[in-house]
């Protein structure tokens, strides 16, 4: 399993309080299923963030289930939400979150719940704080570049 | 005289009215030009179009048009499964292949100093395509293999060399573009006006790197490395100077932080601005992580940190 903070016996190794001039931190998790388990790593990232940074202006995390289902439970929320609404991040003015998956309709269901969550709506009365929730279906990058490329040619 | 003479009598006192205009005002200043082509930076029809349109309009299109080039393998074609209708598609062209690219400088060699950003690209899966393109579920991916070209065709070297304000250099390939001891790529990696670097999907050692790239150098991504043959000899002298990164993308901070303690590594991170981290999750590898951070805390302004999948596999 994931570490949970209670059963850590090490503490977390980053320390971003010792980062004096950090103003943006982005992290990517996962959520989806191992096995016909739910595995998500938003216990993990309450960990990174509950060392705190009162400088952090701007803090992005991207959600995805890479290939697989992306399950719509917003409860592992709360603890991330809880952290972000600490003292240790009072100069945050920007918090962005990204749903990914490769189904819409599963994206479009986890922002809907994620912007209609108690936990996002503390965050969104908090201010100077602008809070952006987004989906965004998986596009095929590689494609992109090659049209890119195509207009660019020689 | 009828009518229709009368108007084509006009017709041409126009013509002949804007044709004495053009000339009385050819003279605009180069900034004007260079500030109205501008706005066609990402248009690179218009651009086409403006750099035949007036020897004036040439240079500030061709400088835009060549500032950032990406040479990729010839593709293979498409295969018959695929729809026809997506045969045709422009995204599937033949482009920037290096063939091209000869004719290219062979043809106009001034072009070469306009480029800033070079992306090379060797890899058998350039064109892959996404399934649900072509409406085909559960497929999963096709791919498209293409001719391998740029760590086998020598003639890349002197082309390289014309590059003298190249700024940005990417390059994806399977195995070591660095290898041997007289390596295409070691010349422009010491080039001084070479500040970035990105390498992708490659086997190349980071060693090899450390030794060959120019202190210049001040932002590096390195997605794929892999550990050094250190039996292979060196035939050259690398370059003493420290290189002070301001940005750094790495896949493995485990394996960096061990080179670090090395007296030859010459990739410093005290400077850092940004760090990217890929695919780093379980407590035991944030160690490594921190020791990075621990480097750069007083410079760091962005952290990013992507975890993967496979990763968290692990972690059961």
């Amino acid at each position: 399993m994931l570490p949970h903070d209670e059963e850590d016996d090490e503490p977390e190794p980053i320390d971003l309080s010792k980062l004096t001039c950090l103003k943006s931190f982005t992290v990517c998790l996962f959520s989806g299923y191992i096995d016909r388990t739910t595995m998500d790593s938003y216990r993990w990232l309450s960990r990174i963030l509950r060392t705190g940074n009162s400088q952090l202006e701007e803090v992005s995390i991207k959600v995805t289930s890479e290939h697989g289902q992306l399950p719509v439970d917003i409860m592992p929320w709360k603890d991330v939400c809880d952290v972000l609404l600490s003292k240790c991040f009072q100069n945050m003015s920007r918090l962005s979150i990204l749903i990914a998956s490769s189904e819409q309709t599963e994206v479009d269901a986890v922002v809907e719940a994620l912007n209609a969550f108690e936990w996002i709506e503390k965050l969104r009365l908090c201010p100077d704080l602008n809070v952006v929730v987004k989906g965004s279906r998986f596009c095929c990058v590689l494609i992109l570049c090659i049209h890119h490329l195509h207009h660019s040619s020689y | 005289m009828d009518s229709g003479t009368n108007a084509r009598a006009l017709e041409n006192s126009d013509e002949l009215e804007a044709s004495h205009f053009l000339v009385k005002h050819k003279a605009l200043p180069a900034e004007l030009y260079n500030e109205i082509i501008g706005y066609l930076w990402n248009d690179s029809h218009a651009l086409k179009s403006c750099a035949l349109a007036s020897w004036d309009m040439t240079r500030p299109s061709q400088k835009r048009l060549f500032h950032s080039v990406a040479i990729c393998p010839q593709p293979e074609p498409l295969p018959e499964s695929i729809p026809t209708k997506y045969k045709d598609d422009p995204r599937n062209a033949t482009i920037g292949t290096f063939s091209k690219f000869q004719q290219l400088l062979d043809g106009s060699p001034h072009i070469a100093q306009y480029i800033i950003s070079l992306h090379l690209s060797d890899l058998s899966w350039s064109y892959r395509l996404q399934v649900h393109e072509f409406e085909y579920p559960g497929i999963g991916f096709r791919t498209h293999g293409g001719r391998r070209w740029l760590l086998t065709d020598a003639s890349l070297q002197p082309y390289l060399g014309l590059l003298r304000n190249l700024k940005a250099l990417t390059i994806e390939c399977e195995g070591n573009p660095l290898e041997g001891s007289c390596s295409t790529f070691r010349a422009i990696l010491q080039q001084p006006s070479l500040l970035y670097i990105r390498i992708l999907r490659s086997s190349c050692p980071i060693q090899a790197l450390n030794r060959t790239i120019g202190p210049n150098i001040e932002h590096l991504s390195l997605i794929d490395w892999c550990p050094e043959d250190e039996t292979s000899p060196l035939s050259f002298e690398p370059p003493s100077s420290q290189v002070y990164l301001k940005t750094l993308t790495i896949r493995s901070p485990t394996a960096f932080v061990s080179l670090m303690t090395s007296p030859t590594f010459r990739l410093q991170t005290s400077r850092l601005r940004r760090l990217v981290i890929h695919s780093q999750s379980y407590s035991e590898k944030h160690l490594a992580t921190w020791t990075i951070l621990e480097t750069c805390s007083s410079t760091l302004e962005e952290f990013e940190f992507r975890p993967t999948h496979r990763e968290w596999c692990f972690c059961e």
